[in-house]
């Protein structure tokens, strides 16, 4: 039986936001969120809190970083690992 | 020792040579660490014990924090790693104000940039931090990258001792296995790298020292700024001059380790040639940069919604990082603006990323990019004011700031 894929929504909505609202503006799941100017340090503890409360899982210490969060895939990637 | 001295390269051509023989069991790396333990004593016969003792803390609250210790053991036992940070840098202790810096370091003024720490207390700054890197890393992944020997070994690499890197213990075991099995490859590199570090350090260090002497004779030299164009020469020329010779150093320091068959990361990429404050430290002193955002900025951050925290943590991250060189008020107050510069990009940056049309338009304008770098690069300059001049007052640095804009 297959975990049931992670509902991206909450994802887009969040970096939709970030961006002004502008959607159509909004790079491709798979695009490097840091590379388009869109993710940085600052923004980090941000997204993990909506990670965190959005999916109801917990994100250690040790996985705080931009690499793990670069782009929408990887962000549902990991929740769906840490499901 | 002088690190550029027939002394210190025979002492680096020794250890190589030596490290390269085909030793029996962990001879090769019993020989290093009596290597490294050695010119740990060059510089201060009292620097192997204190490294010793912060070593062997750092490795037991390491394996605690790798038990799983709470966050209370922890900090019991982490606590005394502070005091070789900040007690070597006191007045009374080694760290006397800018008179007793730049006697101790053998050049006057200019060594409160660099060179001044590593007279005052060698490689404590930098072990202290690797043993701190270690004993966190290993509370974040319940595991330790190195044995104790090794641990030793590692936290007390001659090259890294006087200016860093604060190479993380994961990379450092990434290329150990090839200690003393340096190839062709290996050679050259190493090589290249060691000469484009003494053209750095030696060549283009010493010129910019040389243009700098009205910022760090100021008041006191026979050079002293006196005109504005004055001024702002004798500033680029310390800025390029903390870069040549900060860069040179971890030029070097990769070059040996090289010739060793170790690979240490990469410690400056550029740093001015950045359009941002936050690109600056993602090209300078970059071990110390992700020391920081992973130690300091990102835990203070913690798990927020509110836009004002990560702000708040800059400021705090920085001021440390200020402390961390000294505990003097220059340093700090470097530290403070250099947090304050992260914190008004960021405000920028969020502004306009809600006009994401016109962000990356910018971000393509060549021109626009021309104007940040050189916006990013005076910004950095002027933080340099305060400690290069005397870190111990500002009243000097704020005349001298005078003497920039014109009006003294």
């Amino acid at each position: 039986m297959s975990a049931a894929p992670v509902d991206r929504e909450p994802l887009r909505a969040h970096f939709t936001a970030l961006i002004g609202g502008r959607r159509e503006l909004l790079p491709t799941d798979d695009a490097s969120l840091v590379d388009e100017g869109i993710l940085d340090s600052f923004g980090l503890a941000e997204l993990v809190t909506l990670v965190e409360q959005a999916y109801g899982v917990k994100v250690p210490d040790k996985d705080l970083s931009l690499a793990t969060f670069d782009s929408i895939d990887k962000i549902a990637a990991y929740v769906a690992a840490r499901r | 020792m002088d690190l550029i001295s027939l002394r210190a390269a025979l002492f680096v051509a020794a250890a190589v040579v030596l490290v390269a023989l085909p030793w029996p069991g962990p001879g090769r790396r019993l020989l290093l660490l009596a290597a490294n333990l050695s010119f740990l004593w060059a510089f201060d016969p009292l620097a192997p014990a204190i490294f010793l003792a912060v070593s062997l803390l750092g490795w037991f609250a390491a394996r605690r924090a790798a038990a799983g210790a709470s966050v209370g053991e922890l900090i019991l036992l982490g606590a005394p790693l502070l005091l070789p940070l900040f007690l070597p840098k006191l007045p009374g202790l080694g760290g006397g104000g800018a008179a007793a810096d730049a006697e101790a370091a053998g050049a006057s003024g200019v060594s409160n940039v660099v060179g001044a720490r590593m007279a005052m207390f060698i490689g404590a700054s930098y072990f202290t931090l690797r043993a701190m890197h270690v004993v966190l890393d290993a509370r974040r992944h319940r595991r330790l990258h190195l044995g104790l020997f090794d641990f030793l070994v590692y936290n007390s690499f001659f090259p890294m001792t006087v200016a860093g890197p604060i190479e993380r213990a994961d990379h450092f075991a990434l290329s150990y296995e090839r200690l003393g099995r340096a190839t062709r490859e290996d050679w050259a590199a190493g090589l290249t790298r060691i000469f484009q570090g003494l053209l750095k350090k030696v060549v283009l260090g010493g010129i910019a020292l040389a243009w700098a002497a009205p910022i760090t004779g100021f008041g006191t030299g026979p050079f002293s700024a006196s005109s504005s164009g004055q001024a702002w020469l004798a500033l680029y020329a310390i800025t390029l001059y903390a870069y040549f010779d900060f860069a040179g150093y971890s030029d070097m320091s990769i070059g040996v380790a090289r010739l060793m068959g170790l690979r240490l990361a990469e410690n400056f990429d550029n740093p001015y040639l950045r359009p941002s404050i936050a690109e600056f430290w993602r090209g300078w002193h970059l071990s110390l940069s992700f020391w920081i955002r992973d130690y300091l900025f990102l835990p203070m951050c913690g798990r927020t919604a509110s836009a004002l925290r990560p702000h708040a943590a800059a400021l705090g991250s920085m001021t440390l990082c200020g402390l961390w060189h000294a505990p003097n008020p220059g340093w700090v107050l470097w530290g403070l603006l250099h947090g304050a510069g992260l914190s008004v990009h960021q405000a920028w940056t969020v502004w306009l990323r809600k006009r994401f049309a016109l962000k990356k338009k910018l971000a393509a304008s060549i021109p626009v990019r021309v104007v940040a770098t050189a916006l990013t690069f005076h910004f950095v300059a002027l933080t340099w004011v305060f400690v290069a001049i005397d870190p111990w007052r500002l009243a000097p640095s704020v005349r001298y700031l005078g003497v920039l804009f014109g009006l003294n």
